[in-house]
């Protein structure tokens, strides 16, 4: 027994990936359909949306890159559906350089979509592209969207498109949606909604959740959306299946394996440890 | 020449520092207008930021491969990427990004750069599993609670939790309880979890001013570069 649990507490780290492997690829291949329930944090995002009137302006910050797409890309792609179904207008701004693409990406893929024909560009949205210096960009929102950025994304002059008619400052926007992989979310915070007074509500990466919470119940943020899990709460609330949902499969097992591998760990050091004292105990004696 | 290299600095960061705190007592248009030509200037300077990034990004790596540094290879790669995406997005432009095909640049963004950094981040999963399986061991009381709230809060952020008590639920008692696991690692992040990290950030909140004091009054110089 002791020679097993001192080969299971030093097992070779191969295995273990390999196990991670099959965690990851089998439900893939055969889905499992776990089922998600939504969380207050996500309803709270999820609501705002809802429940704006037609033609609200809501901005959305992306500040993050490929390294965090797979979990902030279809909550992206989830909250610019639910803003075409309501039909918001929405500004689309980011603060990492390498977002601008997956916006792009975003747009392509969503124009693509049955229903989706008539979400024009300068009309129904506009992607402000991406501008260095962060704080100084929410600082300049703050002050002027036109002046800070002066042409969108492809390069078209603000001034002529009929989205920003009458638009100009953070604070009219009704909502802001940021995603987040950095810092730029605390920023947004700071110099930005509750400087303007603009409700804010935040998508971020799972291990970046945890930070949010203050500003949840100081309601500096009335949702957050966190990880993947996050985005298929999200992708439930508006009740379709999307790659998030998807993914809780894989996730689920994944988790539950290292649930499992970590308790096992645990329990078989402890009975390891024991049956070292009653050796040494009997050895004594 | 060392006035401007030592002291000219500390005297505008006094002054500029100066001008935006008192400006925030100031409700007038004048301060406003401060403000506006302030934000803009400082968008430029981080423009110039970039350029200077780039800059010393090329110097670099182009002296790590003229000195033959062992592992100057990756050096090649990285200015090879540099220059490629460089002089396709200057020749083909920044057009057809939304509408209509791919230009080379966005090519290469999403079919090269955006797969490389998915994977190099999706392959930390391996290394944080093995690690969980190596390290996370109660050996203390500390690391005990640490250990049973990070379980929670692990089963808790997946759906896997609440599928595995409302199997046993439906099992034993006939019904499904519904989000418990979930709702209990949302107790988890909402009081202690909380609680903890309101304290790191008004402990980060006191460190940003009394640093902020320290450079506008010229006690902190280490961002003037080369030492005392």
């Amino acid at each position: 027994m002791k020679k097993f649990l001192k080969w299971f507490l030093s097992l070779d780290r191969r295995i273990i990936y390999a196990l991670l492997a099959i965690a990851v690829i089998v439900p893939i291949l055969i889905p499992l359909n776990v089922r998600v329930y939504p969380t207050p944090e996500v309803t709270g995002v999820f609501d705002t949306i809802e429940n704006l009137p037609e033609g609200s302006n809501i901005m959305l910050s992306v500040d993050y890159d490929p390294a965090s797409m797979p979990e902030l890309y279809p909550m992206m792609k989830a909250i610019m559906q639910h803003v075409i179904n309501k039909r918001h207008k929405l500004f689309i701004l980011a603060l990492w350089p390498l977002g601008t693409g997956l916006v792009t990406q975003a747009i392509s893929e969503l124009k693509e979509v049955p229903g989706n024909e008539w979400w024009t560009e300068g009309e129904d949205y506009v992607f402000l592209g991406y501008k260095p210096g962060t704080t100084l960009v929410i600082m300049g929102v703050g002050q002027s969207i036109r002046d800070t950025f002066v042409k969108d994304y492809t390069g078209k002059p603000l001034d002529t498109m009929p989205i920003m008619q009458g638009v100009d400052k953070l604070k009219q926007m009704d909502y802001l949606v940021m995603l987040e992989a950095g810092i730029a979310g605390d920023y947004w915070i700071v110099y930005g909604t509750e400087v303007h007074d603009v409700p804010v509500g935040a998508g971020v990466t799972a291990v970046m959740a945890p930070q949010y919470y203050p500003y949840l119940q100081a309601n500096q943020v009335n949702g957050i959306i966190g990880g993947l899990k996050g985005a298929a709460e999200y992708e439930a609330l508006m009740d379709f299946k999307g790659k998030a949902s998807r993914a809780m499969d894989a996730q689920a097992t994944v988790h539950s394996l290292v649930f499992l591998a970590i308790i096992l760990a645990n329990v078989f050091t402890v009975w390891l440890r024991a049956l070292e004292r009653k050796e040494r105990a009997g050895g004594v004696g | 020449m060392q006035f401007l290299k030592k002291q000219f600095p500390i005297v505008l960061a006094f002054l500029m520092g100066m001008l935006m705190f008192v400006r925030e007592y100031v409700p007038t248009d004048f301060a406003e207008s401060v403000y506006n030509w302030y934000v803009r200037w400082d968008i430029i300077i981080a423009g110039f930021a970039g350029v200077l990034a780039i800059i010393s990004l090329v110097h670099y790596h182009t002296t790590k491969v003229r000195r033959r540094v062992p592992g100057y290879g990756y050096s090649i790669i990285t200015l090879a990427a540099f220059w490629v995406m460089l002089v396709l997005t200057l020749i083909f432009g920044l057009e057809a990004k939304v509408e209509g095909g791919l230009t080379p640049g966005q090519w290469l963004y999403n079919y090269v750069f955006l797969p490389n950094q998915a994977t190099m981040f999706a392959t930390l999963a391996f290394f944080i599993a093995s690690a969980a399986f190596r390290a996370f061991r109660a050996r203390t009381a500390e690391a005990t609670a640490l250990l049973i709230a990070g379980l929670i809060v692990m089963i808790g952020r997946v759906p896997a939790g609440d599928e595995i008590v409302n199997f046993f639920s439906r099992l034993f008692a006939g019904n499904e309880v519904g989000a418990s696991i979930s709702t209990f690692a949302d107790w988890i992040m909402n009081n202690p979890n909380m609680a903890g990290y309101r304290g790191i950030i008004l402990g980060i909140a006191l460190a940003q001013i009394a640093l902020s004091v320290r450079i506008i009054f010229g006690i902190e110089r280490t961002y003037l570069g080369g030492g005392e």
